[in-house]
């Protein structure tokens, strides 16, 4: 029901009708116009959109009141239940002077708004009234308009969020392994509230312990949901081919995401690794990810890329980069949220940044203690600037290994 | 991001390429320039385009949904026949291209060397 039209009367919720009644006092007309602009204005004007379905019913249910109670004053008669039109016969044709019809058309809602004087033309002062009242209705259905797509867009808000914050329950905000055979794992993310497209996981078999960490460009809902599905993708790979390469994991990965995903402009950049201890051999593939840092006796060794993203070509042929490794060796694995942070005049952290912080930091081996200060060292760096991206980060390191002869020197 | 589709935007192509839709783009290419982007694009799609020239060599920043959106423009090429020419990327652009190896996935091509030096 239109707020102004104080009954439904079978007609359509848009429509409101008047009937003028013969003309009254005029102090009463222009007493009977102020108060209905000042009621709009006090309920809307200072106060602004309502905040609520329920807070908008009480406002619009105020103004319908009111605007009833100002228009009798004035002698016009508002959405009469019955009988409006009847009336219209003893008016007159519409091109008499003592008829009004006009359609406000509001979001694609129409308002209508006819009105009359009963065998009289309207007078100046009847067009000045009938004017403010038009743009009484005109405001109240623009308002209620804007009320309804706020409402909405706070629904769609709103389940967005939730749908966000479900998908990004399945990364945990950190999460710690001290000890497995002889290597730890330190993975934590600090994700933008809009964003949800950066990952984590790690998987222990019983012969090899896998990890990942990646990043689904875009933000929002559908980063958030491609990266719950590649998430879940990689884990059952991991679990289900415990035998599997990390290549292999990711060119099936790949298959699947760009077969799927082909109108979508979505990729996945992605680092794979697995850790057999009983080899002590890391096998690591990358997959247009940055930054992916090796860190041994205090020097640092980028893991460059070999393929593309997923999701970008329909094959990929992926180079695994290998080391046997040796205590003390660590992997860390950022993303961009961490590097491409920018401050107040839009410089970013940048790769350089991030890999003499870790170079700096990889020797300590309490590796939550060394992502937190990566972490700050960024924040530090953004000052006042807000975090542009989700900031994701993991760290391999080896702490105590059982001697292990490499196969094959590396 | 300044897009110029005009006859004058890829002028200093080389002949044989200048059939192609050409797109020469100028600024920051991110989040808030792709919905203009892809506009553009779409409309040389729906107009038959099925190889699209970007020319990237004034770009100044590009960012992960924009890398997204080229993505896009890719396999929407290659599914129609055709291919994204990314044209003459800048120092920025080609960076982000080797770190990511999308330099692997898209058709790179210089402009005319006679066009660089003037």
């Amino acid at each position: 029901m239109n707020p102004l039209n104080g009954s439904d009367g079978g007609r359509d919720s848009g429509d409101v009708i008047m009937t003028v009644a013969p003309e009254p006092d005029r102090v009463d007309l222009v007493e009977a116009l102020v108060e209905a602009n000042d009621l709009l204005v006090s309920l809307v004007g200072l106060t602004g959109l309502p905040n609520s379905d329920a807070e908008w019913s009480v406002q619009a249910g105020a103004i319908a009141q009111e605007a009833h109670v100002a228009l009798r004053t004035a002698g016009i008669r508002v959405g009469a239940p019955h009988g409006s039109r009847v009336e219209v016969g003893r008016c007159g044709a519409p091109s008499d002077d003592c008829y009004l019809y006009l359609e406000v058309l509001c979001s694609g809602e129409t308002v209508s708004l006819e009105a009359w004087r009963e065998g009289a033309r309207f007078s100046s002062l009847d067009r000045r009234f009938l004017g403010a009242v038009v743009n009484l209705v005109a405001s109240a259905a623009r308002i209620s308009a804007l009320q309804q797509a706020r409402t909405s867009v706070q629904g769609i808000t709103a389940d967005h969020a939730a749908a966000v914050k479900i998908a990004q329950t399945v990364v945990p905000s950190s999460r710690h392994r001290s000890s497995i055979d002889g290597v730890q794992l330190f993975g934590a993310t600090r994700p933008v509230q809009t964003a949800g497209g950066d990952f984590y996981t790690w998987i222990e078999t019983d012969h090899r312990v896998f990890f990942a960490l990646g990043d689904v460009s875009g933000k929002g809902l559908a980063a958030a949901v491609l990266m719950t599905t590649v998430l879940n993708a990689l884990e059952h790979s991991m679990r289900r081919h415990p035998d599997e390469s990390p290549a292999a994991i990711i060119e099936a990965l790949n298959r699947w995401v760009f077969k799927h995903l082909s109108d979508a402009a979505m990729f996945v950049t992605v680092t794979v690794g697995a850790w057999a201890p009983a080899t002590g051999d890391l096998e690591v593939v990358n997959a247009g990810h940055s930054p992916v840092l090796f860190a041994r006796d205090g020097a640092i060794e980028p893991i460059p890329a070999s393929v593309p993203p997923i999701g970008v070509l329909d094959t990929l042929e992926s180079e695994t980069w290998r080391k046997h490794l040796r205590s003390g060796d660590a992997l860390i694995i950022g993303s961009d949220g961490l590097t491409e942070q920018a401050d107040w005049r839009g410089h970013l952290f940048g790769d350089e940044a991030f890999a003499n912080a870790a170079q700096r930091l990889a020797q300590d081996d309490d590796t939550p203690a060394v992502a937190a200060e990566l972490f700050r060292l960024v924040d530090a760096f953004a000052g006042p600037a807000p975090q542009s991206d989700d900031r994701t980060l993991m760290i391999f390191r080896v702490d105590e290994l059982a001697t292990v002869e490499p196969a094959q020197s590396t | 991001m300044k897009i110029d589709l005009s006859e004058t935007a890829c002028s200093d192509q080389p002949m044989g390429a200048r059939a192609e839709p050409c797109l020469g783009l100028t600024g920051r290419f991110d989040a808030f320039e792709t919905p203009e982007f892809r506009s553009t694009i779409d409309e040389l799609f729906e107009g038959g385009a099925t190889t699209i020239r970007v020319d990237m060599s004034a770009i100044s920043f590009v960012d992960s949904s924009a890398l997204a959106e080229l993505v896009r423009v890719h396999k929407h090429c290659r599914e129609l026949g055709g291919d994204l020419i990314i044209v003459s990327p800048s120092d920025p652009v080609t960076v982000i291209f080797e770190l990511t190896r999308l330099d692997s996935a898209f058709r790179i091509e210089r402009k005319n060397p006679v066009a660089e030096v003037a």
